[in-house]
């Protein structure tokens, strides 16, 4: 709890250094891309067909296949020099960026006379229009004022508009950057021969996609919110070892209180309302999400504030549909002001008085129900990949929506005894609470796997290879042998720890023993058993008592040999 | 279940404050030409000063696309001629419950703004009404003593319109780059016309030309025959 607890301060601290740096660099928009890529449909020639629409160049300037290349050179341009991803789908029809992507879903670029039918006005170069739903970006696409000529060249602006720069920069719209004052930038609204992205446009990408800072962006990084430069990934499955809560794949997770964290690294300061009174359509929103390893779901963090009236929390399952309809599986009520705050107060975390227990491979949804008026901070910058918005007017009739910031807490029944070696079976030979595969001696005989395979023959996995009752690594260190039933260890010498000397360590050890904060192996106290002493030669009686204590301490003090 | 009213909660609340006090008050054009005071008194076809008393996002009748139409009480004409007394501009964008069309990097005036605007073609429904977009949009607001001070659409106090004087600087500018083989920047707005001399803020150390001092010097960049309003009244973005 207490890391939900962190995050929420980390949440807030980096909305004010976030928006610290853009007063004096880069501006982000409303805006982000949720799997930190978009694929732009490029066909200039079905867009602006010969002889019909042709793109408007300078006499001798390029060809409609010449400006197409540059378009798709200014989509590798912002590939190669920041974490954002653009990718083309060429020759293969256009998309229209003037309508609405229920009617035409793909991102696009055309050649056009107006602005999507209206005028682009005698001083507008190119227009880039975005669509989202929330900060959610859906459509994105970029027209060039056909009214215009235009040129491709490299260096000093001409005084003719430059074809290559003018799409970088509006992709850099497209992706999400407003104008910077920052000198130099590409986003920058005046630039001369700055023709790609420069550190503030550079940054500012980061901002959105690669908000954990380790280089990798959103479209490729395998843990979004934990920085793992290396991208080590055990299991080769989505999640990188640094986020991973199943680091070797094996199903059985590692740790207590694993929170699964959605998109709140950067609440911004949009929201979506709901219900009755807060102007909304809609009373209930909610997120799916699926439970990736069996057990507890005890709390879960919410960016929610409720400026009237109470809220209602629930965890349900998915219903046929897939949409949150099903079962109620846990529930709170909480009072506006008391139970959820009233303003925006960053992430609040609650737990559940009666957590439900959720299995493997569900998914379940987090609901929220208004019965007033709420509202749900979103995120700029975060991935949704694994979970769905949804909103209803009554809990049961779901509708996509938005996509909304959470986090879940999960408590796993059983952790791995193994987290870094797949061990689905988690076998533990010697019952130590490391799994076999992963116990560097597996029998607790204190001898390695490696030494009893490749040194002492003996067997790795039989704590008495030879059966005489003494454990293997006890004969070796007494110097009998481990294969041979008939050799035995000596009587014990009060090298209580084995470590070949009697001093000072044997007696604390002794000690320990006896006022009952330490245990003994069966080797420890062989080698411990001392007294009697009879004629200076000790006498194992099966017990360490007092007695051997004393003369252990007597041997190192120099008072007596044996 | 307790709500966390830690230390976290109060850190979160000051982060909002801090985030809302940090939020930029720049305002953008996309790529859009810079236009200087002169070509934007010239050129605009009205200019008027009004005060914005609706504003509303919606489809088009083909359920196509988004626009917002801003309804303004036209206070005062200072070119052109509008033939009501309220006027409705359409923006391209805005918001429909959770679906937003972003026409990078529009800005709309709002509900309760006063300002001064200039329209480049009033008979032609246009991508952004003001001719070259927030370069053609300026607020007015009150200062401490209750007089009407101009501001740039990006909140900047104007302190005064020199067209000419900017314009011998920008041309030994110009003349000091060729000297040196640099090129020329390309002349995209930054969001304010040319020919403006701005303060850093909207406060009173840098209170910025009143309004009627900011008319006066408009009035001064048109030709003598172009200064009383216009008789014949001019649709506004008829839909």
């Amino acid at each position: 709890m207490n890391t939900l607890r962190g995050k929420a301060v980390q949440v807030a601290l980096t909305i004010v250094l976030s928006h610290s740096i853009a007063a004096n660099g880069y501006e982000l928009a409303s805006f982000f891309w949720a799997e930190g890529q978009a694929d732009i449909n490029v066909d200039l020639t079905a867009s602006n067909p010969p002889g019909v629409n042709e793109p408007n160049v300078v006499a001798g300037g390029p060809s409609t296949a010449e400006l197409q290349s540059a378009y798709i050179e200014a989509l590798g341009i912002w590939n190669t020099t920041s974490t954002f991803n653009y990718t083309a789908t060429i020759d293969n029809g256009s998309s229209d960026p003037c309508v609405v992507p229920s009617v035409d879903p793909g991102n696009g670029v055309i050649f056009a006379e107006t602005g999507c039918g209206n005028a682009f006005g005698s001083r507008t170069l190119a227009v880039q229009q975005t669509w989202f739903s929330g900060a959610n970006a859906t459509k994105t696409g970029t027209v060039f004022n056909n009214t215009k000529q235009w040129d491709l060249y490299n260096g000093s602006w001409s005084g003719v508009a430059e074809f290559r720069r003018v799409a970088v920069h509006e992709l850099g719209h497209g992706l999400g950057l407003n104008h910077t004052s920052a000198g130099g930038a590409i986003m920058r609204p005046t630039t001369g021969n700055t023709e790609v992205p420069q550190a503030d446009d550079i940054a500012g990408a980061a901002a959105l996609y690669d908000s954990d800072a380790d280089g990798w962006g959103l479209f490729q990084d395998n843990c979004v919110s934990v920085a793992n430069s290396s991208q080590s990934n055990v299991d080769g499955d989505a999640q990188g070892d640094a986020c991973d809560a199943d680091i070797d794949g094996d199903d059985v997770y590692d740790t207590e209180g694993e929170a699964v964290s959605y998109g709140l690294d950067s609440l911004s300061g949009s929201f979506f309302p709901f219900g009755p009174d807060s102007g909304s359509d809609f009373d209930y929103r909610a997120m799916t999400f699926p439970i990736p390893f069996t057990g507890s779901l005890t709390t879960i963090a919410l960016p929610i504030d409720c400026p009237s009236g109470d809220l209602i929390l629930s965890i349900r399952t998915l219903d046929t549909a897939g949409t949150p309809g099903g079962e109620i599986l846990a529930s709170e009520v909480l009072a506006a002001g008391t139970g959820v705050p009233t303003f925006f107060n960053g992430a609040q975390e609650y737990e559940f008085s009666n957590p439900a227990t959720i299995a493997a491979g569900t998914g379940v949804a987090v609901v929220a129900q208004a019965l007033s008026s709420c509202r749900w901070f979103i995120s700029a910058g975060a991935s949704y990949s694994l979970g769905v918005g949804y909103r209803s007017t009554d809990g049961s009739d779901w509708l996509g929506g938005g996509y909304f910031p959470f986090a879940a807490v999960l408590d796993p029944d059983v952790k791995d005894n193994c987290p870094l070696v797949e061990n689905p079976d988690q076998n533990d030979l010697d019952v130590d609470g490391l799994g076999d595969l992963c116990d560097p001696d597996q029998d607790n005989d204190g001898l390695s796997n490696i030494d009893e395979t490749n040194l002492y023959l003996t067997n790795p996995m039989l704590f008495d290879t030879d059966g005489d009752t003494y454990s293997d690594g006890d004969e070796v260190i007494s110097g009998s042998d481990p294969l041979e039933e008939d050799s035995v260890p000596g009587p014990g010498n009060g090298d209580i720890n084995g470590d070949g000397e009697v001093n000072l360590a044997d007696v604390l050890i002794g000690q320990q023993f006896l006022l009952g904060s330490l245990s003994l192996t069966a080797s420890e106290l062989r080698r411990g058993d001392v007294a009697p002493l009879i004629a200076g030669v000790p006498q194992a009686d099966g017990q360490f008592e007092l007695g051997d204590l004393l003369r252990i301490l007597q041997k190192v003090t120099g008072q007596i040999t044996f | 279940m307790n709500q966390c009213t830690s230390r976290t909660s109060f850190i979160s609340w000051l982060a909002l404050v801090l985030f809302l006090l940090a939020a930029p008050r720049t305002l953008y054009a996309t790529s859009v030409l810079a236009v200087d005071m002169r070509q934007l008194v010239n050129e605009a076809a009205v200019i008027f000063e009004g005060e914005v008393i609706a504003s509303e996002a919606r489809w088009n009748a083909q359920r196509t696309s988004i626009f917002t139409h801003v309804s303004f009480r036209v206070i005062d004409v200072i070119k052109g001629s509008l033939r009501a007394e309220t006027v409705t501009l359409t923006f391209a964008g805005g918001s429909v419950d959770d679906l937003t069309l972003q026409v990078d990097s529009m800005t709309y005036p709002i509900p309760g703004e006063r300002g001064i605007y200039f329209l480049e073609d009033p008979a032609r429904q246009q991508v952004n009404p003001l001719l070259g977009w927030s370069q053609g949009h300026f607020k007015i607001t009150l200062d401490q003593k209750g007089r009407e001070r101009v501001l740039t659409a990006g909140n900047s106090p104007v302190l005064a319109v020199e067209v000419d004087a900017e314009a011998k600087v920008g041309a030994a500018k110009q003349r000091s780059k060729e000297a040196r083989g640099m090129s020329n920047d390309v002349p995209l707005s930054q969001g304010d016309a040319l020919g403006l001399r701005l303060g850093r803020g909207p406060d009173d150390s840098e209170p910025g030309l009143d309004k009627a001092s900011f008319k006066r010097a408009l009035l001064g960049l048109l030709p003598a025959d172009s200064r009383d309003g216009s008789s014949e009244e001019t649709p506004v973005n008829p839909k």
